[in-house]
């Protein structure tokens, strides 16, 4: 510090100080030299007279060191000083502090990331989605269009700078030329996009272009663009690629163009086609997304031309149609946004139960250092000169703290970002940048002011009188006493929320499935490829697939399906015969014998056979939802229903699947979810090509022995079958689950961690005030003792208070969750914020805690030397 | 600097500059032969705490300092008083000159008969 000191005084000052004493001796040496004395003589005796040089310089130097940075260094050398001598409150808060900082960095940053950042396109805030609303959504918006809303938009808005595509990606399959000159058949994600996606994002291409408008039609040129990764990973990093042809989809692209390094379309794509939007087909359906990029001074045109579209598209549906822009960075991330808020606010609760603790233990600090204080104050050490040093020793910690915990959040980050990315799906780049880096400073800031305040107004106030009575320490401290009722309160009530998270998770993920999960592995395969543009193509496939994987001992069993349970399925309009209502279901197709292999339960008629040819007459089976919401009092079997143009019967009716409810979402997996099952062979062949476009089917297979050799089969057999149609996703259905609940688990598991911290740190503050509540109070006891009282009644009169301070942190808290209960109802599913078990579970957590923080200093108690307190404090 | 000069009281050293530069700007040894002349040579200042004393006052800023050229035109650090040196200096004559007359009249006492 200081050298530090005497690199910072330059040279200039040295020259001067040099310069001012020089002058002052050859002055003097003048004037004795004025009164005869000989030079030499003179000059000596100058010196002599002034005394060593280079101590008045260092006197100078003492007087003209920056005050206020001299102050600092003595402070924080005091500080380390008194922290060497007593590291235990020093470690205690470091490592609050530090588990505090770390927590609020790693969640800032993601909600920062996902929330608050800026997209990752050029002039982010001037991208929108063109949401809508109408009379039957009743204000609230849609996300996704049909052709004919786009389509209106288009035609009645030119002016507006928007285009159409898809948000879905699928797997489609990709042939490509591996570097050995083998045709390697890969799955990628497929997303469409309309003309002009790219260049409303915005991010320059690494080469070539976007889709152009005569690409982007109905019989346009096959194109397609690929992503900078594809092209380095699976193409060969090829100069040429522009104008390459790509087998993709079992048809001939040609590659017109590469994004950049570093474009994230935010949906996981690998390749893009054009979407070639239409009012037919999967256009009569809302599966359309809309971008439009609006200028600052394009805002009141844009509107003006929203307005007018709207109109016209509320002439045609004559339902109060409006379009409505939505930023894209509030629709692209606004199914998290409730659930990051909540955890951000448990995350500030847990930095306020660390800071409470912080300052119970300075407070009891603080009552140990009385002494130093008042000895400081009786030295003439100003008030504000003793919080001075108070405020350093604790911006001391504060940086322990706050260094340490960066680097635990460094750890942690990794370890949520991987998570947050293959559990939700999310494309952020998450890192603790120096946005989260400056949040943290300012939480730790904030910290230290909260936890300073009372130790340090308490200090800095003792006053010289304070020396004479000596060892006599605070009575019964009511402050903290609030204060811990108030951190035990904020445990409580995270406490809950995780609770509830918890039990609602476990609620949904060990429901009855519906099916038997054990020994079933799934896997994907792309059916959107012209090798089955023929209509008996997909129906040779999967009898022949069958076929060979029944032939297989290693497996029970084998079958096909549209979509899994836990999946999302396919919705479809129907109308039962003799009434002209449009109903919603979701449509799924199943193989002979698939039904059985998932032991799904069989509930009347017959199920899907091998006699459901495409030329027999056309059937159905329905699930128990399906008849309890459409054919309520009527005989299910036999009943008609009209669906994707033919009209079939109802052979069989089978118990309900859970999966992920496509309309009517009411939680991540549900079984009320009424469905059709259509025999494969009879799926509509006008439909196949365009459902298989959005939905992958599923091979499913029963392995005999361990899932393991399931999977073996599976693939093997399906890749022999069709090499070019490789399979892909091969999972068990357990991990289906737990793909579908991945945000559930991912919060719970989130507030979980929250909740033990703040549990832990609720539970070292009750352990604190108890400690100090006994030692403060140690005479007393042994005053009792000596008068006869019992141990147990000592220890009781020593431990209810601090129990009554619990209980009445545990009511606060359980009225707390029932304010904030609100945030969370949305994200509970079988269970309301009143749920009794999660109640009983938090009070005796609570009760244990509690009884845990009491238990050291009461058994201490017990073993009170009396004699000898009683002889120290008389 | 006489033989008969005497110390300094503590403390006093930097009310005297104070004194002796109000009366107009001097460099460090004009400060000493002032405070020598002004006290008929009573008083001797050590030349060992000049400096130190007058680096502290323009610290307190009670003092500023220039460098000048002095009589012989060689460049020296000139020291003023500043606003609040004035103010500083009105308050301490005031103190000292109750404490030196309640001093006075103490060691004036004598014993009652």
């Amino acid at each position: 510090m200081r050298r530090w000191l005497h690199t910072l005084r330059n040279r200039r000052y040295e020259r001067e100080l040099a310069e001012e004493i020089e002058h002052h001796i050859d002055e003097r040496t003048a004037d004795l030299v004025a009164r005869g004395l000989d030079p030499d003589g003179a000059r000596s005796q100058a010196r002599r007279e002034f005394g060593s040089v280079d101590l008045v310089k260092d006197h100078c130097r003492d007087q003209d060191r920056l005050a206020w940075l001299d102050e600092l260094t003595r402070n924080l050398r005091f500080a380390v000083r008194r922290l060497r001598r007593a590291p235990g409150v020093f470690v205690a808060v470091v490592a609050t502090l530090a588990l505090c900082v770390a927590a609020n960095a790693v969640v800032f940053t993601v909600v920062d990331t996902v929330l608050f950042q800026r997209l990752p396109y050029p002039a982010p805030e001037e991208l929108f989605e063109v949401q809508w609303s109408s009379e039957q959504s009743r204000g609230s918006l849609r996300d996704s269009v049909d052709g004919t809303m786009w389509q209106s938009l288009a035609d009645t808005a030119p002016e507006l700078r928007a285009c159409v595509y898809s948000d879905w990606t699928q797997g489609v399959n990709l042939i490509a030329r591996s570097p050995t000159g083998a045709e390697v058949a890969t799955v990628v994600e497929r997303q469409r996009v309309g003309s002009g996606f790219f260049e409303l994002l915005g991010v320059p291409m690494a080469s070539g272009r976007g889709f152009d408008i005569d690409e982007d039609r109905v019989g346009g040129a096959a194109v397609a663009v690929v992503t900078w990764r594809l092209w380095r990973d699976r193409l060969g990093a090829r100069e040429d690629v522009l104008g390459s042809r790509l087998l993709l989809a079992g048809e001939a692209h040609t590659v017109v163009g590469v994004t950049a390094e570093r474009f994230d379309p935010g949906t996981g794509a690998e390749v893009f086609t054009p979407l070639r939007a239409s009012r037919e087909g999967e256009g009569s359906g809302t599966n359309y997304r809309i971008l439009a990029r609006i200028g600052d001074h394009e805002r009141a045109g844009a509107t003006a031309a929203l307005d007018t579209a709207s109109r016209s598209v509320a002439a045609m549906r004559g339902d109060g149609f409006s379009f409505e822009p939505v930023p894209l960075l509030q629709a692209r991330s606004g199914w998290l946004r409730d659930r990051l808020l909540v955890l951000w606010a448990a995350v500030g609760a847990v930095l306020l139960i660390g800071c409470v603790n912080i300052a119970g233990l300075l407070i009891a600090a603080a009552g140990r250092r009385r002494q130093e204080m008042a000895t400081r104050r009786a030295l003439g050490g100003g008030a504000w000169a003793v919080t001075r040093q108070l405020l350093t020793e604790n911006l001391l910690q504060t940086a322990c703290g706050a260094a340490l915990g960066l680097a635990l959040a460094g750890v942690a980050m990794r370890w949520v970002a991987g998570w947050a990315r293959t559990a939700l799906g999310l494309t952020h780049d998450f890192a603790l940048d120096d946005r989260a880096l400056l949040y943290t400073l300012a939480v730790a800031l904030l910290a230290t002011v909260l936890f300073s305040l009372a130790p340090t107004a308490r200090l800095a106030r003792t006053d010289r009188s304070s020396l004479r009575q000596r060892g006599v320490t605070d009575r019964r401290s009511k402050g903290r006493a609030v204060l811990v009722a108030g951190q035990v309160a904020l445990g409580v009530s995270l406490l809950l929320a995780a609770t509830l998270l918890t039990r609602s998770l476990s609620g949904l993920s060990s429901a009855d499935p519906g099916v038997e999960l054990e020994g079933v592995v799934s896997g994907a395969v792309s059916l959107a490829d012209a090798n089955f543009a023929e209509a008996g193509a997909v129906r040779e496939y999967f009898a022949s697939g069958v076929e060979a994987l029944r032939a297989d001992p290693r497996l029970v069993g084998a079958g096909a399906f549209l979509s899994l349970p836990f999946q999302r399925g396919l919705n479809m309009n129907f109308t039962l015969a003799g009434d002209d209502d449009r109903h919603l279901t979701v449509v799924n197709y199943a193989t002979p014998g698939a039904l059985e292999l998932l032991a799904v339960r069989h509930v009347a008629g017959r199920l899907i056979e091998d006699r459901d040819r495409s030329t027999s007459p056309l059937v159905a089976v329905v699930n128990q939802t399906f008849t309890e919401l459409h054919l309520a009092g009527r005989q299910p079997l036999g009943a008609r229903i009209s669906l994707m143009g033919a009209e079939r019967e109802v052979v069989g009716v089978v118990g309900d699947v859970r999966q992920v409810p496509s309309f009517s979402a009411s939680a991540p997996l549900a079984r009320d979810v009424p469905t059709v099952y259509l025999p494969a062979d009879q799926f509509p062949v006008e439909a196949m090509g365009m459902v298989h476009t959005w939905f992958q089917p599923h091979w499913v297979v029963r392995a005999r022995a361990t899932p393991a050799a399931g999977t073996e089969a599976l693939r093997s057999a399906i890749e022999r079958l069709e090499p070019v149609t490789p399979i892909a996703r091969i999972s068990g259905l357990e991990e289906a689950r737990a793909r579908a609940l991945a945000v559930e688990r991912f919060q719970a598991l989130l507030f979980a961690v929250l909740a033990l911290l703040a549990l832990v740190l609720a539970a070292v503050g009750l352990a604190g005030i108890t400690a100090t509540e006994i030692g403060a109070r140690r005479r007393e006891m042994a005053v009792r003792i000596a008068l006869g009282s019992s141990l147990p009644e000592v220890v009781r009169r020593a431990i209810l208070p601090i129990l009554g301070v619990a209980a009445i942190g545990l009511a606060i808290g359980l009225l707390l969750a029932q304010l904030g209960g609100r945030a969370l109802r949305g994200m509970l599913h079988g269970i309301g914020t009143d749920d009794p078990w999660s109640h009983l579970i938090v009070i005796g957590c609570l009760v244990g805690v509690a009884v845990l923080a009491c238990a050291p200093p009461a058994l201490r108690l017990l073993r009170l030397p009396v004699a000898s307190v009683l002889q120290d404090e008389a | 600097m006489s033989a008969s000069a005497t110390l300094l009281l503590p403390g006093t050293l930097d009310l005297l500059v104070l004194k002796a530069v109000s009366l107009g700007p001097l460099h460090g040894y004009g400060v000493l032969l002032r405070i020598e002349q002004l006290s008929g040579g009573a008083l001797q200042v050590p030349q060992g705490s000049l400096y130190p004393a007058l680096h502290r006052l323009v610290q307190q800023r009670l003092l500023a300092s220039e460098w000048g050229s002095s009589d012989n035109n060689r460049r020296a650090r000139f020291y003023r008083l500043t606003e609040g040196g004035h103010r500083h200096l009105e308050q301490e004559t005031g103190r000292w000159a109750r404490v030196s007359e309640g001093i006075a009249a103490v060691l004036a006492a004598e014993a009652a008969s």
